[in-house]
Formats: C-alpha cells, sequence, structure tokens
C-alpha cells in the first residue's frame, strides 16, 4: 500500500507542478495530502507529522545556509553596478578581430560572472539584454549567438562559488555520514561546501574552455555563422587591452577574495560570501554615487524576492524526508 | 490537541517559575485561531455568493488589508540583508584584526537570516515571485489561472498547527543559544516559524480572493503603492 502511495504521489505532484502553482506550495500540499491519506489508510504515523517544525528550524539557523542570501546579494548588487556591461563592451572590441571574438568574450564574460556570484536566473537576463543585439547587429547567427549566451548565463551553477552548491553540500554531507553510519564504518572525514567548490572549479572551467573552443571552430569553418570584425577606426589596440584590464580588474579582485578565501580555508563559505557582499557593495557605492539609497533598497528587495526560490527547496526538502 | 504531557510539564516546572502563563497564552492563540479559521472557506464563499453586497465588501478590506501589511513587513525586512553582509564582515574583522571572537555578533547575523527569510516570504507571495513551472500556466487563460490559483491555496495550515508544541515548549524554558556565550533568544527563532505560516496563509487567502474577484469581475484593490521594478503589478493575473 505504502508502495502505491509512493507512486502515485510522485506521479500526480509532476501532473500537478505543470499546472503552474508556485513550486514550493504544491510540493507542500501534495506531500500533505498523501500524508493524510496515508494516515488513513494505515501506512503513515501522525506523529511524524509533528517533527515538521522540528526540521524547518535547522533550516534556517544553520550557519552554512547562511551563505545563500549573501551570494545572492552580492550577485544582485554586481549585476546593477553594471560590471558586465564595461567588461563585454571592452572585450568585444577586443576580440573582435578573432574568428567568432565576440561570441567567445560573451562566452568570458558569462564565466566570470559566474565566478563573482553563483546565481544564474540574472546573469542569463542580463547577458542576454547586453550581448544578443550586439551580436545580432554583427550578423551572428540568431542560433548560435543565443546558445552561446545561454550556455554562458548558466556557467554560475557549476563555477564555484554557486549556491546549488552549498545547498548541495549541506545535503551531501549529511549523505555521507548517514552512509558511513549505516555501512557500520568509522566516520572519517566529512565532505564540506569547500570541498564541492575545490572539485568544481576544474570541471567548470574545461567547460567554460570547451564552449570557447566550439565557438571558435564554428567561426573558423563557417564564418558567415559568427563574422569577425576588424577593431574600431582611431585607437590604437592597447588602448582596448588597458580598457579590458581596468573593467576586469574588480571582478577577478573579488573572486580572489571570495573564492581564495573559501578554497585555502581562511574562511568558512558564509563568511567568505560577506567578504564579497562587502566588496560588492562598495564596487557598487564606488561606480553609482546619486540614488545611492533607492539602488540600495532595490537591491534588497530584488533579494529578498530572489530567496523565494531558494525557501522552496529548503521547505520542500523537509516534506518528502518525512 | 495539546502535545505536552503531564510528567513533561512537571520537568519544565522545575526548570522555571512561569510556566502556566505560558499554558494559558498558548490556548488562547489556539483560541484565535479556531476564531478565524472560517475564514479560510471565503474565497469559496465567496464565489458561490457572488451577489452578495457584505461579502463583496469584507473581501475587499481583507485583501487590502493583507496586501498592504505584508508589503510593508516586506519592505522593514529586507533592510536586514546589508545589516547582515554588515555585522558578519565585522565579526571577521573583529577576529583577524583584533583577535576576538564575537560570538553574540555573529549570532545577530544569524537572527537576521532567519527574519529575512521567514518573514520575507509572505511578501514575496504577493510579488508573484515564487516559482512556477510555467510550460502549460503562460498558455492558460486568466480565468484557468485565477482557478489554480484558487485550488492551490488550501495547504499551508498544516506547519502551524504542528509547530505548537514545538515553540511552546521553547517558549516555557526560555530556550537560549547552544553556545556559551551565544544570545539568550533561540525561543524567539522558533517563534517565526508560527509567524511565518500565519503570515503565508493570510497572503495565500488574498491572493485567492483576488483570483476569484477576477473572475466574478468584480473591483479589485490595488496593490501597495510605491511599487519598484520587483513589484511587478498583478504579474499573476494579467
Amino acid at each position: 500500500m505504502a508502495d502505491i502511495l509512493a507512486i502515485s504521489m510522485f506521479a500526480i505532484t509532476c501532473i500537478a507542478l505543470m499546472g503552474g502553482y508556485n513550486v514550493a506550495f504544491t510540493l507542500s500540499g501534495m506531500s500533505l495530502l498523501f500524508a493524510s491519506i496515508g494516515v488513513i489508510t494505515g501506512s503513515f504515523e501522525v506523529e511524524f507529522l509533528l517533527s515538521l517544525p522540528g526540521r524547518i528550524y535547522p533550516l534556517i539557523t544553520k550557519e552554512i545556509l547562511m551563505a545563500v542570501p549573501l551570494f545572492v546579494f552580492m550577485g544582485v548588487m554586481l549585476e546593477k553596478s553594471r560590471i558586465a556591461e564595461e567588461l563585454l563592451e571592452a572585450m568585444g572590441n577586443l576580440f573582435g578581430p578573432l574568428s567568432g571574438g565576440l561570441g567567445i568574450s560573451v562566452i568570458f564574460v558569462g564565466a566570470l560572472l559566474a565566478a563573482s556570484t553563483g546565481i544564474v536566473g540574472a546573469t542569463v537576463v542580463t547577458m542576454g539584454l547586453l550581448s544578443l543585439p550586439t551580436m545580432l547587429k554583427r550578423n551572428y547567427s540568431p542560433a548560435l549567438s543565443s546558445g552561446a549566451i545561454a550556455a554562458s548565463g548558466t556557467l554560475g551553477q557549476i563555477i564555484p562559488p554557486s549556491i546549488v552548491l552549498v545547498i548541495l553540500g549541506d545535503q551531501m554531507s549529511n549523505a555521507y555520514q548517514e552512509a558511513q553510519r549505516s555501512l557500520g564504518l568509522e566516520e572519517t572525514g566529512v565532505i564540506s561546501v569547500g570541498d564541492l567548490f575545490a572539485g568544481a572549479l576544474v570541471p567548470g572551467l574545461i567547460l567554460v574552455f570547451l564552449y570557447a573552443t566550439y565557438i571558435f571552430i564554428t567561426a573558423y569553418f563557417k564564418p558567415n555563422l559568427a563574422p569577425s570584425q576588424s577593431w574600431p577606426e582611431g585607437p590604437s589596440p592597447w588602448v582596448f587591452i588597458k580598457k579590458t584590464v581596468i573593467a576586469m580588474l574588480p571582478p577577478i579582485l573579488l573572486i580572489i577574495a571570495v573564492l581564495g578565501s573559501i578554497l585555502s580555508g581562511y574562511a568558512t563559505p558564509t563568511r567568505g560570501a560577506a567578504l564579497g557582499a562587502l566588496g560588492a557593495i562598495y564596487l557598487a557605492s564606488y561606480k553609482t554615487s546619486e540614488y545611492w539609497l533607492y539602488k540600495l533598497s532595490s537591491i534588497c528587495a530584488a533579494t529578498s524576492n530572489k530567496l523565494g526560490f531558494f525557501n522552496n527547496y529548503r521547505f520542500n526538502r523537509n516534506r518528502y524526508q518525512v | 490537541m495539546v502535545f505536552i504531557s503531564t510528567q513533561e510539564k512537571s520537568q519544565l516546572n522545575n526548570m522555571i517559575g512561569n510556566t502556566d502563563l505560558i499554558f494559558i497564552l498558548s490556548h488562547i492563540f489556539q483560541l484565535l485561531g479556531w476564531v478565524f479559521s472560517p475564514f479560510l472557506v471565503l474565497p469559496i464563499m465567496y464565489f458561490l455568493f457572488s451577489k452578495n453586497q457584505f461579502l463583496k465588501s469584507l473581501s475587499f478590506g481583507i485583501v487590502s488589508t493583507i496586501d498592504t501589511f505584508n508589503y510593508y513587513i516586506g519592505e522593514i525586512v529586507k533592510w536586514l540583508l546589508p545589516l547582515m553582509v554588515l555585522t558578519i564582515s565585522f565579526s571577521i574583522f573583529a577576529l583577524s584584526i583584533f583577535g576576538k571572537s564575537w560570538t553574540k555578533l555573529f549570532e545577530t547575523s544569524e537572527y537576521f537570516h532567519a527574519s529575512v527569510i521567514m518573514l520575507g516570504a509572505a511578501s514575496t507571495l504577493l510579488a508573484g515571485k515564487h516559482v512556477r513551472v510555467d510550460i502549460f500556466y503562460s498558455k492558460m487563460n486568466n480565468i484557468s489561472r485565477s482557478l489554480v490559483e484558487i485550488i492551490g491555496f488550501y495547504s499551508l495550515p498544516i506547519i502551524l498547527w504542528n509547530s505548537q508544541s514545538f515553540v511552546r515548549s521553547s517558549w516555557m524554558i526560555l530556550e537560549g543559544s547552544s553556545e556559551i556565550d551565544g544570545i539568550k533568544g533561540e525561543f524567539l527563532l522558533k517563534t517565526l516559524i508560527p509567524i511565518f505560516s500565519v503570515l503565508m496563509i493570510i497572503q495565500g487567502l488574498s491572493i485567492s480572493l483576488r483570483a476569484v474577484m477576477y473572475i466574478l469581475r468584480h473591483e479589485k484593490p490595488l496593490l501597495p503603492l510605491n511599487f519598484d521594478d520587483t513589484f511587478i503589478n498583478e504579474n499573476s493575473f494579467k
């Protein structure tokens, strides 16, 4: 009976999710519905439901999960401080003569943003708004340019510091300990979020490299898909190089501060994220002097709204474990 | 109905004196919950008796009150985010420069975090920013979207119901931090859980009432003023 319930819960939840109600409340509502069916048919103890608040509580107080709002805050802050715009413009000009140069610079800007923020949605939208019109104006094929933007925008998931890895790290350390206990092994070592970050760094960079290579090869063999473009008339190439370096400096400093402190074990991910957020506040206040408070307010609002997404994760995980 | 045994109660009695007061208070809150629970069927009643003037004005008032309330809560709570950044950074600097570990300061940021997460959720719901799978939803017309909103509403009260003994026992011993020099206010953090569910329930009520108003083509109250780009006006029902 319990098996049938579990399978039908899975199937009906999938259908209900497609209906389009908020994911968090669909999942919780469905699991509670099936829990009550289970109580009626006697395959589920009512007492399990009593542990629900006890399971929510650690999720709002765990130190490692405090890194999530901090990374989101940092990401939104960087997005609003227009670092991506400058970087993209400078790099696009610099790599223009290379075959597929603009596409490659989109990939690199995406990777830099991913390494400094760790959230996905914002970067995809920003990159799309910024680079798609430019790419189309330079006669890039729409398929190739939107593909490059989507791929580079989602790099935030893989390249640390990534919020998905923070949540996964929390989950996996529990699973790891439970697995060791159930096998009767001694508890040797733990999986920390820092370990996951270190592990994800190289694969992420390989992915960036592969994307760039793909665009380069495509543009090399089919130049009409991604036509190259000579440097604008007037200033010497050194001007573009200088501009690119200046635009790259702030994100790279942030990356070194955040990732460096986390990977070297100097700071926990939460503290690293707080430092990064502080750096981002500084950068943004440096770039936008007027209406600063107003912007900060809209950034806070955007952040707390984005947190809704992670809440979904938090509360649902509970229900299904119960 | 009361999830605390007499034996447990006597144990708690030994720890601290004022358990009776909190026991009575918790029953008062429970009673309030029973008094207000009929409001949960208001969307259905409104849908069935759409001609009733009293129901119409009642739900209009309820929706505008709830929305304004949750909007301002969200507006206040969002300022805890930069505060959280500042407190954590400050505790890092205190540790690395002055060599002082300041547990209380770090725990303050924990309180900020919990408050942002739990109290901001309802205003996120108001802004329609919770994640949806919109493969079909984006193609639906407004009527079926509104129906989805109404059907989806009836799932939250269980957390509220279950958190009562959890919170009550924490209040009875006025639970402090697990750190030695931490803040002695863990019971306040636990109280956030029922507050969260109450806020979510009333916001869900408001949204489903809005959906009914849309279906009936009645006039809807305006969303709170002073929106910026994150509060896209009525994006769920357009």
